[in-house]
């Protein structure tokens, strides 16, 4: 019996991941994906301002990628989308107006990707 | 008895004169040098300092109130709208496919620094459809948002710096504010109150994303927006006669495409025309 509750112990403390920091997701919509590419599938879709743990990740990952738990979902989002400070979120701020749109989850799930399927720049003085 | 009372009597009278003197001392008591003090501790200036966060704050939670049952500001309204379009469209626009970075927007940013426009921020989003083969959609102030076909660029063998020029004549369609312009519907709503029911909002949104609809499937643009744009093309290129030529080029291509693949039969109508471009870019020729 006491072999068992030690190999549970064990499992559970192997198991459990080792959380290095606590941000939030600071673009409008986005997703979290299964692994470090935005092609990947999406595993849960986050909004502006959702909590997002930052997990140390045994494998070496792209800088470009952080290793995170949303909810009950591990996996991954582009670190360029998340901040130590709660942001100003279009949502909050323009409450009235961005609740009469009405948005359904395939509203949410592609208002999530948009931001994913562009590519940004800005031109520069030499 | 009476000289317990002169004891009493003479004891209050000396207690009365004390009481006098001390107050006497805290009137000559030298305030100023504590305020000094207390300027030398820094103490005012840290409750001043206080005392403004708090101001700021109070102001602050107010505009935040106050923004929530108001439109999105002109700096905001339209970057969120033309994305708010793109979701209403994806399945139409098929935009969400795997891509690889096409190196597009790499080449198109030199591009503009080359010829000068800087301090421009754009984001371009490869569609798998001929249904709209490039649209710049209204932004933010400086931004831009591009939508370019794959199926067009494919069609054409597209180089970057045939796309790029193509994606500036877009740019400079947006600076000109042909695109809103066109909306034929009243904006003053934006950044302003909302005055409206939920129903009477979303009648609204409904409405906005129909005039999107028509602008881009449907209206374009007329001969006068694209001789501007095109005039406008000719005085950015003009100095390097080497793009000025590939632009000349691009257009040769595109009016042979719109002319012989019907996929593209609706280009002609939405920006017309590659043939009348030429035109308008051919030096004129002198009458004798």
């Amino acid at each position: 019996m006491k072999v068992l509750l030690l190999t549970l112990i064990i499992s559970t403390l192997s198991m459990s991941q080792t959380v290095v920091a606590r941000m939030y997701f600071k673009d409008f919509m986005g997703h979290v994906h299964k692994t470090p590419s935005s092609d990947s599938s999406s595993l849960t879709a986050v909004q502006c301002a959702f909590k997002v743990k930052i997990l140390k990740s045994k494998d070496s990952i792209d800088p470009m990628w952080s290793y995170v738990k949303v909810g009950e979902d591990i996996g991954f989002i582009e670190t360029s989308r998340l901040t130590s400070n709660r942001p100003n979120c279009f949502q909050s701020k323009y409450q009235e107006y961005y609740n009469s749109l009405n948005l359904d989850l395939t509203d949410l799930y592609y208002l999530g990707k948009i931001n994913e399927q562009f590519v940004t720049k800005e031109s520069k003085s030499r | 008895m009476k000289f317990l009372l002169i004891l009493i009597i003479t004891y209050s009278a000396l207690s009365q004169d004390k009481r006098f003197q001390a107050q006497k001392e805290d009137a000559v008591i030298d305030y100023s040098s504590i305020r000094t003090l207390l300027k030398k501790d820094g103490l005012g200036e840290i409750q001043k300092n206080k005392e403004k966060k708090l101001k700021s704050l109070i102001s602050a939670k107010k505009n935040i109130e106050k923004d929530r049952s108001f439109y999105p500001s002109k700096n905001e309204f339209f970057s969120f709208f033309s994305k708010y379009w793109l979701s209403k469209n994806a399945s139409l626009l098929r935009w969400d496919f795997p891509k690889p970075d096409y190196g597009i927007a790499a080449h198109f940013k030199e591009f503009l620094e080359k010829i000068g426009l800087i301090e421009r921020k754009f984001s371009i989003m490869v569609i798998n459809t001929p249904e709209i083969t490039h649209f710049a959609l209204p932004s933010n102030p400086g931004e831009y948002i591009f939508i370019l076909s794959l199926p067009f660029m494919k069609s054409l063998d597209l180089s970057k710096e045939d796309i790029s020029l193509i994606l500036l004549e877009d740019m400079l369609r947006i600076d000109e504010k042909l695109f809103v312009k066109a909306i034929e519907l009243k904006l003053d709503f934006v950044g302003g109150q909302i005055k409206k029911s939920r129903q009477e909002l979303q009648v609204e949104h409904e409405k906005l994303l129909k005039e999107y609809d028509r602008i881009i499937f449907k209206r374009g643009f007329n001969f006068g927006e694209q001789f501007n744009i095109t005039k406008k093309m000719d005085a950015y290129l003009k100095p390097d006669p080497m793009v000025w030529s590939n632009y000349i080029k691009l257009l040769n291509k595109i009016n042979k495409l719109v002319k012989t693949n019907n996929l593209y039969k609706k280009y002609n109508k939405i920006y017309p025309s590659p043939q009348m471009q030429i035109k308008w870019l051919s030096p004129e020729k002198k009458v004798l």
